[in-house]
């Protein structure tokens, strides 16, 4: 209320003293950054993963052949100066299918884990805190989502709900948490029991704030590098169903859908293979290096280490 | 002496068990402690004794097999309710002796639960375990609680005083969670043994002394509050406040940690601050440091403070009034200089004599024979009587009352009360 009465400048002023101040929120995401960007695996994984998304999303305006554009004079040609890829099996030009597939494969992952952590991370985290008869319950459902294999359970999913790219997403979601949660729950439970809980306890506070503001953010190390590894999971699961019919359709193209369709040319024509294959694993590495790098930033036991 | 002090803390009868598959363990067996205005209560006994488990139930934060199952726990009660409710409680039990034993039987299946003041459902005791503690001559507290209950319908809702003492407003134990999270870290505040477990490691001090001021004082501007921080931290003598605020729990010495530790239970300047063993974790040079800073921090913010430990030495050195704790009872209350020259009951009497002394040559430490025996078992006599020296028959079969054997100075031994009760054993 105060501060629209300010000038502009001293509104900026004031920011600026209060992004310097000493505790709090703030000081902790300009650590974070600072720290963040003297992490060689966090510089490294980041840039492949900003350079991918930039991909991604310039792929309408790029000066790329038309991906679905079929040329039934150039089918199965290797990479030469037109398609630096080379062509598949239809004439359709390799690069322009690697950032178009790039658009799907990446949404797919990202949103995928991230629907995943969501679910895993509350109800792994109320589990393990609470306890009893919450963690019996939310156990019990883990362990029934574990038992069954994610992909299989994925694959009935999206045949169920019919093929689309949201049913795949979803799909791969629902699959997918019990993973997050049951890790989640473990560390909580050991979390839960250290003398600082109790501690915080003691002074006063509630349930909610220390599952938020003690247990989880000591739970986080674990699960960044299994989200990592996680969205790497999502693109092959993804690829798997779309090679099964029931992911991304034809002619859009996903990577994991091209690697499928490659496979059997590897012999006469492995570009058509290998170039999606490559982007998933330039992805993949990318993200884990985010992971592994995010992990030691994050643990303010490791904050003097240089990498 | 005490007499004209306010009480902070009253603590009558607690007990605190635990249910157990292998059975109950009793835990605390019949507590009884006054905490005055401005005073220093150390709490002394061995491990195992109850002595943290005594500041746990205080602060209601028993652990999860552990029950309140009687007792109360006065907090800052004012003098004239105080004094109503003693009245209040006399009525109640000279009508709770006059019922007959088959009376009093309904009385205590009626009223009396496994657990009193819980947020959970309560489980009705089952004849065999009422019989067990048939037939007490003491009322149970929750057929007190009851017909205190029934009492307050007679009082006017004018009479706030008379009111509140017989509803017993100021007791914990009537207290829901929500309340007693006000009460945590604001009016009664814990330091716990081992300050570099008890920091979350996760986080800037600045960021969790933060945490715990705004909490409870509603402050949320980050300058006022980085202030305030930098106060708390200059207040337990950290020489570099700006520092420290930055660092984390792991970047910091034992002795840095706790002062942060202290600084986040004072932050809030609370009327009754318990430490739990806080110097056991540090080494005896740091020692000396954090109990003087703890001293002169309570002297100048007028807390009162209960101080747990087993350090003899400690207690001598910082607290007025010490409580001697054997096997979850309390076996000597005493100032002082009282208990260190004049001590009554046997287990005391050893424990000093267990105490090196220095300068003297000994080639053997003395030590007090046996165990601690099973808080498993209920034993119907003293707790100390396979151990002492001195033990009589009537040990073995009766609880020795507390008798104020000279002004201020309780215990809990027949040799003591052999005149008294006799007639009732």
């Amino acid at each position: 209320m105060n501060q629209a009465r300010l000038s502009p400048r001293k509104r900026l002023n004031d920011t600026l003293t209060q992004w310097k101040m000493i505790g709090g929120f703030r000081q902790s995401v300009a650590d974070f950054i600072e720290r963040g960007s003297r992490n060689m695996m966090v510089v490294i994984g980041s840039t492949i993963i900003v350079t991918l998304i930039a991909f991604a999303l310039l792929a309408p305006v790029l000066p790329i052949i038309d991906p679905t554009l079929q040329n039934p004079y150039e089918e199965g040609k290797g990479p030469s100066e037109n398609h630096w890829f080379g062509t598949d099996t239809l004439g359709r030009d390799v690069f322009s299918r690697v950032i178009w597939g790039s658009r799907i494969s990446l949404l797919v992952g990202t949103v995928a884990v991230l629907f995943s952590l969501l679910i895993g991370t509350s109800l792994g985290l109320t589990a393990g805190y609470f306890g009893g008869k919450i963690d019996y319950l939310i156990s019990g459902t883990i362990d029934l989502f574990w038992t069954f294999p994610a992909f299989l359970l994925a694959l009935a999913l999206a045949a169920a709900l019919g093929p689309s790219l949201s049913n795949v997403m979803l799909a791969i979601s629902v699959s997918y948490w019990a993973g997050f949660a049951r890790l989640v729950r473990g560390q909580a439970l050991t979390v839960r029991e250290r003398l600082f809980v109790e501690a915080s306890r003691a002074l006063g506070a509630r349930n909610s704030r220390i599952m938020f503001t003690h247990v989880l953010p000591n739970c986080l190390a674990p699960l960044i590098v299994w989200a990592s590894i996680g969205v790497a999971d999502a693109i092959t699961i993804e690829s798997s169903l779309s090679f099964l019919g029931v992911g991304t359709q034809p002619p859009a193209a996903s990577w994991g859908y091209m690697l499928y369709r490659g496979k059997t040319y590897i012999g006469e024509a492995p570009w058509i293979a290998a170039f999606p294959g490559i982007a998933i694993l330039v992805a993949i590495l990318g993200f884990n290096l985010l992971g592994d790098g995010l992990r030691d930033v994050l643990d303010p036991r490791l904050k003097g280490l240089r990498r | 002496m005490t007499s004209g002090r306010r009480p902070i803390l009253e603590i009558v009868g607690l007990r605190t068990q635990f249910f157990l598959h292998e059975g109950t363990v009793t835990a605390l067996d019949g507590i009884d402690l006054m905490v005055y205005e401005k005073e220093f209560v150390g709490i002394v006994g061995e491990t195992g004794c109850g002595k943290s488990m005594t500041a746990f139930s205080i602060l209601r934060l028993v652990p999860s097999p552990g029950k309140i199952t009687a007792g109360y726990i006065f907090f800052m009660e004012p003098g004239e309710v105080r004094q109503r409710r003693m009245q209040l409680e006399t009525e109640a039990k000279e009508w709770y002796k006059g019922q007959p034993l088959a009376e009093k039987k309904k009385l205590v299946a009626a009223h009396e639960f496994r657990d009193t003041g819980s947020g959970k459902k309560a489980k009705k005791m089952t004849p065999v375990e009422i019989d067990k503690i048939m037939p007490p001559e003491q009322a149970p507290t929750g057929v007190m609680r009851s017909y205190l209950a029934d009492r307050a319908k007679t009082i006017p809702v004018t009479d706030k005083v008379g009111r509140d003492a017989a509803l017993c407003s100021y007791d914990f134990l009537t207290k829901t969670f929500d309340q007693m999270r006000g009460v945590r870290g604001r009016s009664v505040s814990m330091i716990f043994q081992d300050p570099s477990t008890a920091l979350d490691p996760v986080f800037t001090v600045a960021y969790q002394l933060g945490e715990v001021i705004s909490l409870h004082q509603n402050l949320y501007d980050r300058a006022a509050l980085d202030k305030k921080i930098e106060q708390m931290l200059q207040l337990v003598r950290i020489a570099a406040p700006k520092n420290v605020m930055r660092q984390y729990p792991h970047e910091l010495s034992g002795g840095m940690k706790q002062r942060v530790m202290i600084a986040l239970a004072i932050s809030c300047s609370p009327a009754l601050l318990i430490a739990d063993e806080p110097t056991t974790a540090l080494d005896v040079t740091i020692q000396a440091q954090i109990l003087n800073l703890l001293r002169d921090l309570v002297r100048k913010t007028g807390s009162s403070m209960m101080l747990i430990t087993h350090n003899l030495g400690v207690v001598a050195e910082v607290c007025d009034r010490i409580c001697v704790m054997y096997a979850g009872r309390i076996v000597e209350d005493a100032e002082t200089f009282e208990l260190f020259a004049n001590p009554r009951h046997p287990y005391t009497e050893g424990l000093l004599a267990a105490f090196p002394k220095l300068g003297e040559r000994k080639d053997d430490l003395s030590v007090i024979r046996g165990t601690v025996p099973n808080l498993m078992k209920p034993f119907p006599g003293c707790a100390f009587v396979d151990r002492c020296d001195k033990a009589m028959e009537v040990c073995r079969k009766m609880r020795p009352s507390r008798v104020e054997v000279s002004p201020g100075h309780f215990v809990s031994c027949h040799l003591w009360t052999r005149g008294e009760d006799s007639d009732v054993g």
